[in-house]
């Protein structure tokens, strides 16, 4: 007869050996931050300062415009989240908006909360090419979220580049988020090139003066130098797609419109395997893709 | 005697009862012994105490849907083909704790898991499992390697990744003498013949009036367990019965797979309407996900306690047949079974060689043996060769 080995009940999880069974369990540590503001964006959305917790504690890496973190609160489980912005005294911004288990528990987080951060990840926007480009920012709801960084970064340096429109479209008036820094954009003068903030909804209310409509109807009618453009999108992905066909009639190249896609992750390094589109880890080739690279991927129903 | 490392290289005959002496000399070592034995109605990778847990005598069935452990008329110690069972369950655990962190107030402290590191000796591993344990090594490695480089934005691997390992688990393998009906190791090139890569491989010779194993030594650990053997020199026509059984092995598997630019066949079947085909009878039930040894996918399971004081963070087995796998705020992006298995299939044999140079798919067959409506990969790359559309 056959009897269970007397060591089967040895722990599988203890079993590790070195080098070979990839415990990989450094690589999920966070790293411990504290909540250090909260601000309410829109009725579901909140923006969260995150400080490490205390000066002995590490730190993650800076982030670059378009990466991610992967937020942790305690007890309840972790999910990716862009990086919107990081204050001079190098806080992470981070918005969320309450969709699941773990965005309500971070939005419902107050001031002084340990959130556990891993990051950052993925690659982000292509600010090396956009020197001394047209910039067309095109973003989608909370899709203005992982562009912030990035227009704050071409305010601050507007120099640096040719003509710059930013379309921002949002359900309703109550749904734009970043509401004041975009009317702030919208107030800024410069003395050479375009500089194009616009704003539209898809439900207007009373009190709505603006424009009411699709955000890709914001697109120009034409472009002077659709060669020396470049296109940063990022939002729902049907709109994405239709976006970056219409730029591409605009007279863009697949290579120079990019956009940001969304994936289950758990890890976040290329090993869980969710995030998985085709040939591409979309946490680690991603989230930041070039249209070329994705546009046939995009046209397959449910890759 | 001569000594030891002389002994790296070449083959002997030893008697068949040497599996008892290996394996406490394998203990003696340090090393936990893990090998086939027959639990329940299957044979699983386990534990081993001795060469009576091996087992001894049995055979099976396989085919598609099918898997049944028959009687042998023999005393075989490897009578037997793959189980559900790959050497993933004790290199890559199902469940593992990733971390622990307790709270104290309105803060947490975390702790990386305390792993002890065990020595693991694997007894009986076929050529096609040792491609899968390769491949696995090889799927980790990329993602350490490329998780280090921030903005490359490729996924161009560099030449060669080393899947060296500084204490790699002590590998006997064997050649198997007998296909099963699900085999296609050939087809794909993993097997039935050992390149290398292990310490020891064992042939077992088994006719009318005699048992034993042939040995070859291919590392010096492998020479310094094999030195506590009775070690009988072989004979010329010794080797050549392992060609002649590999050989033999090789001929009788009537499945195969032979796909010739596979990222080009898949990228154009993408909407294949074949894929419909599989999708009326695959279950999503995730079977095939389980058993293949190469299929790594996981998910992070975060626990409480009843308190909320101490949280733990569990890396589980997760498979891309799950619903959930790829869900997202608003639902999940495949929510379809023609969806999932076209993931699971373009991934394992197309879109790997683009991640980690190889295919997925080492031809061992478990994924045909364990779907419970039979779903034949091999039958289904056939379907979907017929055309584009």
């Amino acid at each position: 007869m056959v009897t269970i080995a007397k060591e089967v009940n040895l722990s599988q999880a203890e079993v590790q050996l070195k080098g070979v069974v990839a415990g990989a369990g450094d690589q999920y540590l966070p790293v411990a931050y504290s909540v250090t503001s909260r601000k309410r964006e829109t009725a579901d959305t909140v923006t969260l300062t995150l400080k490490p917790k205390d000066s002995r504690s590490s730190v993650c890496p800076r982030p670059r415009p378009g990466q991610f973190n992967m937020l942790y609160v305690f007890g309840v489980g972790e999910i990716p989240v862009s990086v919107c912005g990081i204050e001079p005294d190098g806080a992470l911004l981070h918005t969320i908006r309450r969709v699941g288990a773990v965005s309500v528990a971070l939005c419902d987080s107050k001031v002084g909360t340990v959130i556990g951060v891993r990051g950052a990840y993925g690659v982000g926007w292509p600010v090396a090419r956009m020197r001394q480009r047209s910039l067309i920012i095109l973003a989608g709801g909370l899709g203005l979220a992982p562009l912030l960084m990035l227009i704050r970064h071409v305010v601050r340096c507007r120099s640096d580049f040719a003509d710059i429109t930013i379309c921002i479209g949002a359900r309703t008036p109550q749904d734009v988020p970043f509401l004041r820094e975009i009317l702030s954009w919208q107030r800024l003068k410069y003395d050479a090139g375009l500089f194009d903030v616009r704003l539209i909804v898809d439900r207007a209310d009373r009190d709505w003066r603006g424009e009411v409509g699709v955000v890709t109807s914001l697109l120009p009618r034409s472009l002077t130098a659709p060669e020396c453009s470049l296109a940063l999108i990022c939002g729902p992905e049907v709109m994405m797609r239709h976006a970056a066909s219409d730029l591409v009639r605009l007279g863009l190249s697949h290579c120079d419109i990019y956009l940001s896609l969304e994936r289950n992750m758990k890890c976040a390094f290329g090993l869980c395997g969710h995030c998985q589109l085709n040939r591409y880890f979309v946490c680690r080739d991603g989230p930041i893709f070039s249209f070329e690279k994705v546009e046939s991927l995009l046209n397959v129903k449910d890759l | 005697m001569s000594s030891v490392s002389d002994l790296v290289g070449r083959c002997f005959r030893v008697s068949s009862d040497v599996l008892g002496l290996l394996i406490r000399t394998l203990r003696d070592d340090g090393y936990i012994a893990i090998g086939p034995r027959k639990v329940g109605e299957s044979i699983q990778l386990e534990v081993l105490d001795s060469a009576e847990d091996l087992p001894r005598g049995w055979g099976d069935q396989q085919d598609a849907g099918t898997y049944r452990l028959v009687r042998r008329s023999d005393a075989a110690y490897f009578g037997f083909n793959l189980g559900a069972d790959s050497w993933k369950k004790w290199l890559d655990p199902n469940r593992k704790l990733l971390w622990r962190a307790k709270r104290e107030g309105e803060s947490w402290e975390v702790e990386q898991a305390h792993t002890q590191v065990r020595r693991m000796a694997f007894i009986g591993v076929r050529a096609c499992e040792l491609a899968a344990i390769k491949i696995q090594l090889r799927v980790r490695e990329v993602s350490r390697l490329q998780s280090n480089s921030t903005d490359t934005n490729s996924s161009a691997l560099s030449a060669e990744v080393s899947v060296e390992a500084p204490e790699e688990p002590f590998l006997v393998g064997l050649n198997c003498s007998q296909a099963a009906a699900t085999c296609f190791c050939a087809s794909v090139h993993t097997g039935p013949a050992f390149a290398s890569g292990c310490d020891l491989v064992l042939t077992e010779v088994l006719n009318d009036d005699d048992h034993y194993f042939l040995i070859q030594i291919l590392t010096k650990r492998g020479a310094r367990i094999s030195s506590q053997f009775e070690l009988q020199t072989s004979i010329a026509d010794d080797l050549a019965h392992i060609d002649r059984q590999v050989a033999q092995v090789s001929d009788s598997q009537s499945r195969q797979l032979n796909i010739s630019n596979p990222v080009d066949f898949f990228s154009r079947r993408l909407e294949h309407s074949h894929w419909d085909d599989v999708a009326a009878r695959c279950l999503s039930c995730a079977n095939c996900t389980l058993v293949c040894p190469t299929c790594f996918c996981s998910t992070v399971e975060d626990t409480s306690d009843v308190q909320n004081a101490v949280a733990e963070r569990w890396s589980r087995w997760d498979s891309c047949f799950n619903l959930d796998f790829s869900f997202i705020h608003g639902g999940s992006l495949r929510s379809s079974t023609r969806s999932r298995y076209r993931q699971w299939l373009t991934h394992k044999l197309g879109t790997w060689h683009e991640q980690f140079g190889s295919s997925g798919c080492v031809g061992c067959g478990r994924c045909i043996a364990w779907c419970p409506v039979g779903i034949d990969l091999t039958a289904e790359v056939k379907y979907l060769s017929q055309a584009t559309r």
